[in-house]
């Protein structure tokens, strides 16, 4: 579904990503994995259209999308979920969720749609006349990812959703990521905490320093040593 | 196009231009006799200074202001006032013309420094230009308001051995020499504040005023020392122009026209740098005057050439035309 | 002071805030949206006055129509002047003070061609409704009461286009947050564009209301923009409600300063409540923390 090959991009004249090449087929759930500085969250703002890069191609069903202006990206079914809870902070959780069915044919079936989104995340519906800026870190999450659901798409994209978070809010965010992908939505996760990504998703890659160094069914990465060490044991029993 | 600009860029440096400059102005009066040219150059060079002094509070201290006309009328009706009725020399006045708003520019400062967003100090001190302007229009029996002051005293003439310096003649040399030494000293007092501690604070406080604060800088005393600095040379500009031009209205000499031009000079030569104002003031000053020949349509044109300038060079011409000696 | 006096200014306040706060607005929406300032906002001001004014007297038509014809015109000048001039100014190096130039060069422009082409006589423009209203005793021209209920109508459709309506929660969304709303499908340059159109349609409303009751010239607008400044800076710079509230207080207040000071010294007055208020409250009324 969605294709990069050989990605080169910049900030400036620094270099963050070295040929970046990776798949994500229909219906799975992919993750990235990374620690900071990787370059995990370039490669998403690169895919939505909000890089551009200088090298390589990035295929969207067989359509090219980079370079692309980002919402154009958004209207073929590309939503991407910003790190760090990108809130409109003086827009209440319903205002939040109605504009994000902004595009057109997510437009006239936003009331479905936000049906749908108050039914994975509940508490959004108690806290719907609230300013997002007042919900807590966990909230803020769901509302994040509810406003990108609402633009319906066929591909989310999600950067760090755990940052922050409580153990059990992270749970029931990953649990809901799973949900999701079962209702049809194919999911790119961008994680640190390899861990709990490793546990929903079907296939991942580990991005160092701007390059993709390993990639694989999860289940062996779980059990590849390297990742063990660089990404696995610093989350085990902690959080 | 591209092509001029890039040989222009490599045989220019600053040093040689501004050696070019400095010797250009000194000489010119003895090349050129025309008294409408040089109250051209004079005009030129009296926006260099009011520019080049908003540039350093605005382009350096990163303080948005937009009452600078206020100090240069404050500048211009405290020494013409003190001249005709305290019977004040005027080169005593042309110093109180700078002090004055100087004192007045601390009060002004204090309220905003609280103000960060641009238009809130823009505001502000436009509020303070015009309650000056204001109240020098209804202090009738002072300023005789509307009316304005005319036969303001012109400068006194003096002697330095055989050679007569005087002021109320027809000729403009003296005047022209009078402003081109406020201009260096102008110059000298601001690149000398740029290159010192002051300047490098001021740098820290315009990119970062938080991160400034962090590290301990004493952010009020730096915003207010810009404002003290920028205030008296306006003022001692406007100090000039009264005894040079001696009529004064309150509407031409507080006008935001005077503002909207230093604005306008200071962006086009390029914000933050140092010689962006001065050739900015140089080439709208005279490029205006150029324009007469358009007539009615003058304006008209200057409108659309400040669209058409920016356009092709929004970050100021000296930034294009040299942008290595040039860093902010 | 008698009753009817105040009465009658309160009125008088009630109608000169309210367009304070149309145009005001406008100004407000430009900066929370783009950040930027509309130099030449008084100067939509002017032509709005203008295109009324030829609309009425040159080609007779009616009250109505010509006021549509000045707030439509308007904004397509508005969208044309975001996109050809700021447009290409966004996001390059100098973004922040550029728009300035080119805004002051579009106001000197604008000024001086109103100029050349209508030339420096003041023009009258004939009252929409002749007549007035007898009430308790108090005479109150069907004009200063057509403008009121114009103007309550229209605030409240604005306030409601920017709550409610799918455009104007994006507009909202863009001020608030562009990276995010570029996420949602929200194309950006677009919002720019007609949020620059709406701020001088706004303008140009405000300039067709309030000039059967001033005069019409080519430099009426510097001085109305600095009043639009003064009112969204009270109000808090990007706040469509603050703007509304500020609009309306200074419009009152300025109507009871002219009775205890006079009118030569009212100036200083909103330049003295504003610099008072920014001391004690740099955000306005209604302003961000980003002050």
């Amino acid at each position: 579904m969605l294709e990069l090959k050989e990605v080169d991009v910049f900030y400036g004249d620094a270099q963050a990503l070295w040929e970046i090449s990776f798949q994500v087929e229909k219906g799975e759930i992919v993750t990235l994995l990374g620690s900071n500085g990787a370059g995990k969250t370039t490669t998403l703002r690169t895919i939505s259209g909000i890089l551009l890069s200088r090298k390589g191609t990035i295929h969207f069903n067989g359509t090219r999308i980079d370079h692309l202006p980002p919402y154009e990206i958004v209207l073929k079914g590309v939503a991407h979920v910003p790190e760090g809870r990108r809130l409109f902070p003086n827009m209440t959780v319903f205002e939040t969720l109605i504009i994000g069915a902004y595009i057109p044919q997510a437009w006239e079936r936003r009331v479905e749609t936000l049906q749908w989104v108050f039914s994975l995340f509940p508490i959004l519906e108690e806290r719907k006349h609230q300013l997002a800026g007042t919900l807590s870190g966990g909230e803020q999450q769901m509302l994040t990812i509810g406003r990108g659901l609402m633009a319906q798409p066929k591909f989310l994209m999600l950067d760090e959703p755990s940052l922050g978070l409580a153990p059990i809010i992270v749970e029931k965010i990953f649990t809901t990521i799973q949900d999701i992908n079962r209702h049809g939505v194919t999911v790119l996760l961008i994680e640190q905490n390899a861990n709990i990504a490793l546990q929903i998703a079907h296939r991942g890659y580990v991005l160092e320093t701007g390059r993709i160094s390993l990639t694989g069914v999860a289940s062996e990465l779980l059990k590849n040593d390297h990742v063990k060490k660089a990404y696995l044991g610093l989350y085990e029993g902690v959080e | 196009m591209k092509g001029i600009v890039q040989y222009l860029s490599r045989k220019l440096s600053i040093r040689k231009v501004a050696i070019f400059f400095t010797v250009s102005l000194i000489l010119f009066p003895a090349i050129v006799r025309d008294p409408y040219i040089l109250h051209l150059i004079i005009l030129s060079l009296m926006f260099a200074v009011l520019s080049l002094s908003w540039n350093f509070i605005c382009g350096y201290a990163g303080i948005f202001t937009f009452g600078h006309q206020g100090f240069f009328g404050i500048g211009a009706y405290f020494s013409a006032l003190l001249a005709m009725k305290a019977g004040v020399s005027p080169w005593v006045g042309l110093l109180i013309g700078g002090i004055a708003p100087t004192i007045l520019s601390f009060f002004i400062g204090l309220p905003c420094l609280r103000l960060r967003a641009a238009p809130y100090v823009a505001l502000t001190t436009l509020g303070f230009s015009e309650i000056a302007r204001i109240t020098c229009m209804n202090l009738v029996g002072l300023t005789r308001g509307e009316l304005g002051l005319w036969g303001i005293p012109t400068l006194p003439s003096f002697q330095i051995g055989s050679l007569i310096v005087d002021f109320s003649g027809v000729s403009r040399i003296p005047y022209y020499y009078l402003i081109l030494i406020i201009f260096f000293i102008t110059v000298i007092v601001l690149y000398r504040q740029i290159h010192s501690p002051t300047g490098l604070a001021l740098k820290a406080i315009r990119e970062s005023q938080d991160a400034a604060e962090s590290l301990g800088v004493p952010i009020t005393r730096y915003k207010l020392i810009a404002f003290l600095i920028s205030s008296f040379f306006a003022g001692l500009v406007g100090a000039f122009y009264a005894h040079y031009i001696v009529i004064l209205t309150p509407t031409s000499i507080f006008s935001v026209g005077i503002m909207v031009e230093i604005v306008a000079i200071t962006l086009i030569g390029g914000l933050g740098t140092f010689t962006g104002p001065i050739a900015g003031a140089f080439i709208l000053t005279i490029g205006l005057e150029y324009l007469r020949a358009f007539g009615e349509y003058r304006f008209i044109i200057y409108g659309i050439l400040l669209v058409i300038i920016i356009l092709f060079v929004p970050h100021g011409l000296i930034r294009k035309i040299l942008p290595e000696q040039e860093k902010g | 002071m008698s009753l009817k006096l105040v009465l009658d200014q309160i009125l008088n306040g009630f109608v000169l805030g309210s367009m304070y706060a149309l145009f005001a607005s406008g100004l407000t929406l430009i900066w929370g949206t783009m950040k930027m300032l509309n130099f030449a906002h008084g100067e939509y001001y002017m032509l709005g006055g203008y295109v009324v004014y030829f609309a009425l007297t040159l080609f007779g038509f009616p009250p109505l129509l010509s006021i549509l014809i000045g707030v439509a015109g308007v904004f397509l000048v508005g969208l044309a002047t975001e996109r050809l001039i700021i447009h290409p100014l966004l996001d390059k190096p100098g973004w922040e003070v550029s728009p300035i130039v080119a805004t002051l060069g579009v106001s000197i422009f604008l000024q001086n061609f109103a100029l050349k082409a209508w030339g420096e006589r003041y023009k009258n423009v004939p009252y929409f409704i002749e007549g007035t209203l007898d009430v308790f005793g108090l005479r109150i021209a069907y004009q200063r009461l057509l403008v009121l209920i114009i103007a309550i109508i229209v605030i409240y459709a604005f306030w409601l286009f920017i709550k409610k309506t799918r455009f104007g929660m994006a507009l909202r969304a863009t001020a608030q947050d562009r990276e995010a709303a570029m996420l949602i499908g929200i194309n950006f340059h677009r919002v720019y564009m007609i949020t620059f159109g709406i701020s001088s349609a706004l303008a140009a409303l405000s300039a067709a209301m309030l000039a059967p009751i001033f005069l019409i010239n080519p430099w009426m607008g510097l001085p109305s923009l600095l009043k639009a400044f003064v009112v969204a800076v009270l109000g808090g710079l990007g706040s469509v409600e603050g703007a509304i509230l500020a609009g309306i207080v200074l419009g009152l207040a300025e109507s009871f300063a002219v009775i205890i000071f006079s009118s030569e010294w009212k100036d200083i007055f909103s330049f003295a409540i504003l610099i008072l208020v920014l001391t004690t409250r740099p955000s306005g009324f209604f302003g961000t923390k980003e002050w």
